[in-house]
């Protein structure tokens, strides 16, 4: 029996791990290095670069680099924060032809699933290379607050590199199961996961072999690298306020920068001031050289970051009320994610719980080592701790008025179903669309559609009269199946709702199959 | 995107009646059990926990409920019709639990609970999905309720209704697979369909009528099959041909000859007396007039050291048949002392 890997697809790093002999083993990559760069680049010659490798010529090839691509993952070309991000990228965007986001990297155009397939299927060379066996399974973790699009297009990457995914499991969780494995005791835990690109806080009550999700809530758009970008405009400011010079426009300059701020940043999680020296940064109007040079003090990137640390509060409150517990009432806090090595930010946690957060955990392999335990768990009927998990955001309808009438909130437990009866609102009207929605917004268009279909067949009648039943229903896999049923007449209609990422089924096949054919991608370290 | 009407769910119900099922029988029959008694259930006896339960004892109740009924715990399994009841059962665990963790919510709950236990309350719809508690009768909900012009929330009874017929219609599936199997003459397969049919819809006559004409065959049919395997096993195995037999002699319960059978079986196993007694009277109450059996009965109290009831059963075997020496011998075998005791 082949086996199943669970795997950590970072913003920055990825991490792959097993269950061997019933203990967690995180498997390193030819270079011994435990953790891969999420990183793909072409070089000028044409070859493709993954993991270290590309990462250590992003310098010098800044425009077909591509970092960070999860936070580009399942979302719209024209919605607001790709907007945004789309200023800060060294490497070109464009517009696909589903509004998803795709990059343009050395004259070819990738979609996002693939730049995310090619970096999962590194991680799955690891592991085979490892294992020495093939992989064909794996868990593997998203973001607590990925929407379905995210989660789906996640799924399409893992098909893209050839691997079928049992499950998709939130990153906080994961460190959870990690943290339970092995250990018998009855907690309250919460899991503070500040990484590359997202914030996630989870809520869970442990004990008996059981792991039980009490509440998630998180923030899709802020994590470490933003932290990274806020170093990067004081450079920016800093250095036209000397030379007088822009170094916006200059992708070379600006992962020059990037690169800076990243290690000026871990720096600063030891020491109490760092040195920032880029030589030859750019050149002024007469040809002369010109260098970047700079202190920077923990202090000030404190008063640089601390509003992006403070941001994090209000979401850990409302995840504590909507698990219905106390802060006193939590017995351990968990500390995930590279960003979560800052001082300020572990100050800012120890003083909100009242308590030392847990030290046992390495922040960046704890939610690798999670994923194979859910994988084992889900492959090999081990005894192991058993995952209760919740639903990561509400579910429900568009109604009259643009309204969104919620029929499961989040953090509901999984499986689960629930039923509302609704009505016309037009005399004589005899079918009813039934969009269904996933979000927080009372307003339909601020959520996501995930389907729609249609009723018919009411018999005509004045409005308010009829009566149409429509049930949610989760099962254990996430999967929801919405029904509705015309009461008069029993007239039933029903959809599983397929979630839908940004490539269609189509395209994902022929990339599939692309990169079985062995559209191989160099790699070594 | 997927859109399937009723009458292909119909077909997939109909496919899966026949399908092959990966969990020990045991399993299987608890969780119709479970599926069965669903609506006569309120969400203590769900989690099996007392009404006055502190909360860590309904966290403990759920944790270890889940540990049996999460679908999770048989992710690669094949359950066929079970995958749905235990989605059903888990449903309704996890339901118990999100009100009774929840003190405002239990307090409702427990308000909205007649006194009277299950067994005195007449059989009820099962509670709805929704924690009752979680009906929208007030705030969010019901704005909604009314900016929608919707009807009162006593239509929340209506829709239970409807759930009620999907349920029957799927019952209706498993039976008409099991009128299938019982015409194929498998009464063992007809049964358990049966008892699926049930599990969806515990309250159709029908298929209790059904199951009672069905289950006694059904159960003699495999009370004889595992004899057959407990006879080759005897040469051997003796224990686990006692195993078997002890498996058979559940399914028929007034073999008397089995019960003997296996009592003298048990009886020449380490610690087996007290089985052994317990079946041997079993043989007794069915024929009493049986020499062999009060003889047999009569050899395993006086291993186990109960003269008195030993002495009981060979009386009456000498009085059956004066003739037999070795009864005689065996009587004056007994303890003395004991005889003693019954004179004084």
């Amino acid at each position: 029996m082949s086996r199943v890997i669970g795997i950590d697809l970072g913003t920055t790093n990825s991490c792959v791990a097993i269950l061997e002999d019933g203990q967690p083993v995180v498997i390193p990559n030819t270079g011994g290095y435990k953790t891969t760069p999420s990183i793909f680049a072409v070089t000028e010659e044409g070859k493709r670069l993954v993991g270290h490798l590309a990462k250590r010529q992003a310098v010098t090839n800044a425009k077909n680099t591509v970092y960070a691509a999860k936070r580009l993952i399942g979302r719209s070309f024209d919605s607001p924060d790709v907007t945004k991000f789309k200023e800060l990228l060294p490497y070109e965007l464009v517009q696909g032809p589903n509004n998803d986001v795709r990059v343009r990297v050395a004259g070819r155009v990738y979609t996002i699933p693939e730049i995310s397939g090619i970096v999962l299927r590194e991680m799955k060379r690891v592991a085979e290379e490892y294992l020495g066996d093939t992989v064909q399974q794996a868990v593997i973790t998203v973001p607590a607050y990925f929407n379905d699009a995210q989660r789906q297009t996640t799924r399409d990457s893992g098909r893209i590199a050839g691997l079928e995914l049992l499950r998709i499991i939130n990153e906080p969780t994961a460190a959870a199961l990690a943290y339970g494995f092995g250990r018998d005791k009855t907690e309250n835990i919460a899991v503070y996961d500040l990484g590359g690109g997202t914030f996630d806080i989870s809520i869970l009550q442990m004990g008996k072999g059981v792991i039980e999700v009490l509440a998630t809530s998180g923030d899709t758009q802020l994590g470490g690298e933003d932290f990274d970008r806020r170093i990067v405009e004081h450079l920016l400011a800093n250095f036209q306020e000397k030379e007088g010079v822009q170094l916006r426009g200059d992708t070379m300059a600006l992962q020059r920068l990037k690169d800076a701020a990243e290690k000026a940043k871990c720096d600063l999680s030891q020491l109490q001031s760092t040195e920032i020296n880029l030589p030859f940064i750019a050149a002024d109007a007469a040809e002369n050289a010109l260098h970047m040079s700079l202190l920077l003090t923990r202090e000030k990137l404190e008063e640089l970051v601390g509003d992006l640390v403070e941001r994090t509060q209000p979401i850990v409150q409302r995840a504590l009320d909507d698990a219905k517990l106390t802060v006193k009432q939590i017995d351990q806090v968990l500390l995930v994610g590279g960003q979560t090595r800052m001082p300020m930010v572990q100050k800012t946690v120890a003083t909100f719980f009242g308590k030392t957060p847990h030290k046992g955990v390495n922040p960046d392999e704890v939610v690798a080592v999670g994923a194979a335990i859910q994988a084992a768990m889900l492959s090999e009927e081990k005894e192991g701790p058993l995952l209760v998990d919740v639903t990561p955001l509400s579910l429900g309808i568009a109604t009259f008025g643009g309204h969104f009438a919620k029929l499961i909130e989040r953090n509901t437990t999984v499986p689960t179903s629930r039923q509302e009866i609704f009505t016309t609102t037009r005399d004589n009207q005899t079918a009813v669309k039934i969009r269904v929605l996933q979000g927080e917004s009372d307003r339909a268009d601020d959520n996501d559609l995930l389907g729609e279909f249609v009723l018919a067949g009411i018999p005509p009648g004045p409005k308010g009269q009829p009566e149409i039943e429509v049930t949610f229903d989760i099962d254990a896999n996430g999967i929801v199946s919405v029904s509705a049923r015309d009461l008069a007449t029993g007239r039933a209609q029903s959809i599983q709702v397929n979630p839908r990422g940004t490539l269609t089924p189509e395209e994902i096949e022929r990339l599939a199959g692309a990169y079985q054919q062995g559209e191989e991608v160099a790699v070594k370290g | 995107m997927g859109s399937s009407t009723d009458g292909e769910a119909a077909s997939n119900e109909a496919a899966k009646a026949g399908a092959r099922v990966d969990l020990p029988d045991a399993f299987q029959r608890e969780i119709r059990e479970f599926a069965k008694a669903l609506p006569s259930l309120n969400y203590y006896d769900v989690l099996g926990v007392p009404r006055e339960a502190e909360p860590a004892e309904i966290r403990d109740a759920f944790f270890q409920r889940s540990k049996t009924y999460h679908p999770d715990r048989y992710f690669k399994k094949e359950l066929g019709p079970y995958g749905e009841l235990l989605h059903e059962v888990y449903k309704r665990i996890v339901a118990a639990h999100d009100v009774l963790r929840d003190s405002k919510l239990r307090g409702a709950y427990d308000r909205s609970l007649t006194p009277t236990t299950a067994e005195s309350r007449p059989v009820v719809l099962p509670p709805p999905a929704v924690p009752v508690s979680r009906a929208p009768t007030s705030g969010r909900g019901a704005s909604l309720r009314s900016r929608l012009g919707l009807k009162s929330p006593g239509l929340m009874l209506v829709s239970l209704q409807r759930q009620l017929e999907q349920s029957r219609a799927r019952a209706a599936k498993q039976f008409e697979a099991a009128m299938l199997q019982k015409k194929n003459g498998d009464w063992a397969r007809a049964a358990q369909l049966v008892e699926l049919a049930l599990a969806f819809d515990p309250r159709e006559k029908r298929y209790h009528d059904e199951l009672a004409e069905i289950l006694p065959r059904a159960n003699a049919e495999r009370a004889s099959e595992v004899r057959r395997k407990a006879e080759i096993l005897l040469r051997g195995d003796r224990a686990g041909a006692a195993e078997l037999l002890e498996e058979a002699a559940q399914l028929s319960p007034t073999d008397a000859e089995l019960a003997h059978k296996l009592a003298e079986l048990l009886a020449g196993l380490e610690g087996g007396l007290e089985k052994a007694a317990v079946y041997v009277e079993r043989a007794v109450s069915l024929d009493e007039e049986n020499v062999r059996f009060r003889k047999a009965a009569g050899e395993i109290y006086r291993k186990s050291g109960d003269s008195q009831k030993a002495r009981k059963h060979l009386q009456k075997a000498w009085e059956l048949d004066p003739m037999d020496k070795g009864i005689r011998q065996a009587l004056h075998t007994l303890p003395a002392s004991d005889a003693a005791k019954e004179t004084s």
